[in-house]
């Protein structure tokens, strides 16, 4: 019986709880989330407003819950793209021909260097603001962590004797790639995402603060906090919600990751592979 | 008897270094062949070398023919030794613990060899067929084996499931490299019956790759003695065993005879095998031997009438007449 480790739970709980509130969201939230409401401008936590209200009289709970979803679709697409570009790319570097392994590692010690803020506001300069620049910027930056990590990962299964014997049983490259390869390295994938997933929350958090990510009638955790700025003297408690909720997710998924490292991987000890943050 | 593998001046070589030099070989249809020698004598790279499966950095030289396929597998490439591997020649590997993929169920790694090589078109067959050779083996429970993952079988167990994947497409040649080197005796013996058994059935050729004098003289019908990179004996087992010429094949036997003693320590062969590289020029053997004379500085030459029956020694050892 495998030890479910309290980092799991922990962080699995977290990552629930964001997924659930982006998923009520859709049905139910306690107020309209783009409703202005003059007479609550500012208001305190009460039972009409859990979190109280923003600057306009908008309900905080309502604002966070629909933020969630913007937080998950951006994680979700920006680390999937992420993923199916990195992916492959790992296993070509791995599996084919050194020079050109070490062509693709160059080129991803150059995209690791450049941030993704930087990035996005390059490609917001050229296509305008909006939520997919701000996935196409977080995704791109990404890769270079995922093709790293499937790239050592299949370094390390491609020397082993079951590898050879596939090939001495007349399997091809692709199939040894996709039959033997890519099922020994799915662990390493699956922990990389969870960590991938709360970096795109932090730096999706920050392009929306710099109003580079979702438009002002989309509500998001960063543009929250954004909205919550001049307001920090009178206001901190605007700061304060969507930045422990961004805080909560990014500790959640970070959490999940090694958790998931610990239950996947039991021979990690034998097969450190660091996971690129 | 036709030779089903012949591989002729076969060298493995990194850089300039030769790790393997000039091994002549036949193993004909039906044949047992042995070949042993110490650890780093250049046997498994010997192995490879014939399979193709040499890791990145090092090449081989020479030729190795199978019989029926008119090209040269010493140069060819991935597209034209793929159908021949698992088809025409199939390997056994040592390690039956890292042999198997640990993601793959036992059936599908079994039935994998035929869908391959088209054996079998339909996975579904495949996989019967998967279980019938599992049961072959002597796998208990064969069917629910095949829905096991590698690690819910013991070490034995595995070596089974390894030999069935190389006998699926009933080879013409099997190598297998120290196969009951990681087993149990009492597995051993059950093992080394199921690769001969499955190599009668099927009148393939084998080239069995052992340190173990004993199985050899079990298994196989004639023996090559590897030193160095190089086959410095080789003829029928009987005679080999009984009555060796080289040098080091004497020592390898006395070292293997637990009976002789010399005041209660068991003999071995004095030094150690070299580094690669690192083995003298001339007679490999000559730096740990004690018949070595300046004469051992040039290379001797093999002595006998064919690349399968004599040695290279110049002080060979005296047969009584």
């Amino acid at each position: 019986m495998r030890r479910r480790s309290g980092t799991l739970v922990i962080g699995g709980s977290l990552v629930a709880m964001v997924i659930l509130a982006a998923l009520v969201s859709f049905v139910w939230t306690p107020h309209d989330p783009g409703l202005v409401v003059p007479q609550d401008r500012l208001a305190g936590p009460s039972g009409k407003h859990w979190l109280g209200a923003d600057k306009l009289g908008r309900d905080e709970l309502s604002r966070l819950m629909v933020g969630a979803r913007t937080t998950l679709l951006v994680g979700i697409v920006s680390v999937g793209v992420a993923a199916l570009i990195g992916v492959p790319l790992g296993l070509v570097a791995a599996m084919t021909w050194r020079w050109l392994g070490e062509i693709l590692m160059r080129v991803s010690d150059f995209v690791l260097a450049f941030p993704a803020v930087l990035l996005a506001i390059m490609l917001t300069a050229i296509y305008g603001s909006g939520v997919v620049i701000a996935m196409i910027a977080i995704g791109i930056s990404t890769i270079p962590a995922f093709a790293r990590v499937v790239r050592s990962g299949a370094l390390q299964v491609m020397s082993t004797e079951y590898v050879v014997a596939a090939r001495a049983a007349g399997r091809r490259p692709v199939g040894i790639g996709l039959r033997h390869v890519l099922p020994n390295v799915t662990s390493l994938i699956i922990v990389q995402a969870s960590v991938s997933f709360a970096i795109a929350i932090l730096a999706e958090a920050a392009l929306s603060f710099l109003g580079l990510g979702a438009p002002p009638d989309v509500p998001s955790w960063g543009r929250m906090l954004q909205e919550s700025q001049s307001l920090l003297q009178q206001a901190p408690r605007l700061a304060i919600v969507p930045g422990v909720a961004i805080a909560l997710a990014v500790l959640g998924f970070n959490l999940l990751g090694d958790g998931l490292r610990d239950l996947l991987d039991p021979r990690l000890q034998q097969r450190r592979v660091e996971v690129q943050r | 008897m036709s030779a089903v593998l012949k591989a002729e001046g076969l060298g493995v070589h990194t850089g300039d270094l030769a790790l393997v030099q000039d091994v002549t070989l036949t193993v004909g249809r039906g044949e047992r062949v042995g070949l042993i020698g110490e650890s780093g004598s250049g046997k498994s790279l010997t192995a490879l070398a014939l399979m193709g499966l040499l890791p990145e950095g090092l090449h081989a030289t020479g030729s190795v023919r199978l019989d029926g396929s008119p090209a040269d597998l010493v140069g060819a490439d991935e597209d034209e030794l793929a159908p021949l591997r698992g088809k025409r020649m199939s390997m056994v590997f040592q390690e039956p613990m890292t042999a198997l993929n640990p993601t793959m169920r036992i059936g599908d790694q079994v039935a994998e060899g035929m869908l391959l090589h088209r054996a079998h078109r339909r996975r579904a067959a495949a996989r019967s067929a998967a279980v019938e050779l599992l049961d072959d083996v002597g796998l208990p429970s064969p069917a629910e084996a095949a829905r096991a993952y590698p690690h819910q079988l013991s070490g034995g167990q595995r070596q089974r499931v390894v030999a069935a994947i190389a006998l699926a497409n009933d080879p013409d040649l099997l190598i297998c490299d120290e196969p009951t080197t990681a087993l149990d005796v009492t597995v051993q013996a059950l093992v080394l019956d199921l690769i001969t058994r499955g190599v009668a059935a099927r009148d393939a050729a084998l080239l069995f790759i052992t340190h173990d004098l004993g199985v050899v003289a079990t298994v196989c019908d004639r023996v090559l003695v590897m030193y160095g990179g190089r086959i410095v004996e080789a003829g029928e087992v009987a005679q080999v065993f009984t009555r060796p010429r080289h040098r080091y094949t004497s020592g390898l036997l006395a070292a293997s005879d637990l009976a002789r003693t010399d005041d209660g320590r068991l003999l071995t062969i004095p030094g150690s095998v070299p580094q690669a590289g690192a083995f003298p020029a001339g007679c490999v053997f000559r730096n740990r031997c004690a018949a070595a004379t300046s004469a051992c500085e040039t290379l001797p030459s093999w002595v006998g009438p064919d690349p399968e029956h004599g040695h290279a020694c110049v002080h060979p050892v005296e047969v009584p007449a």
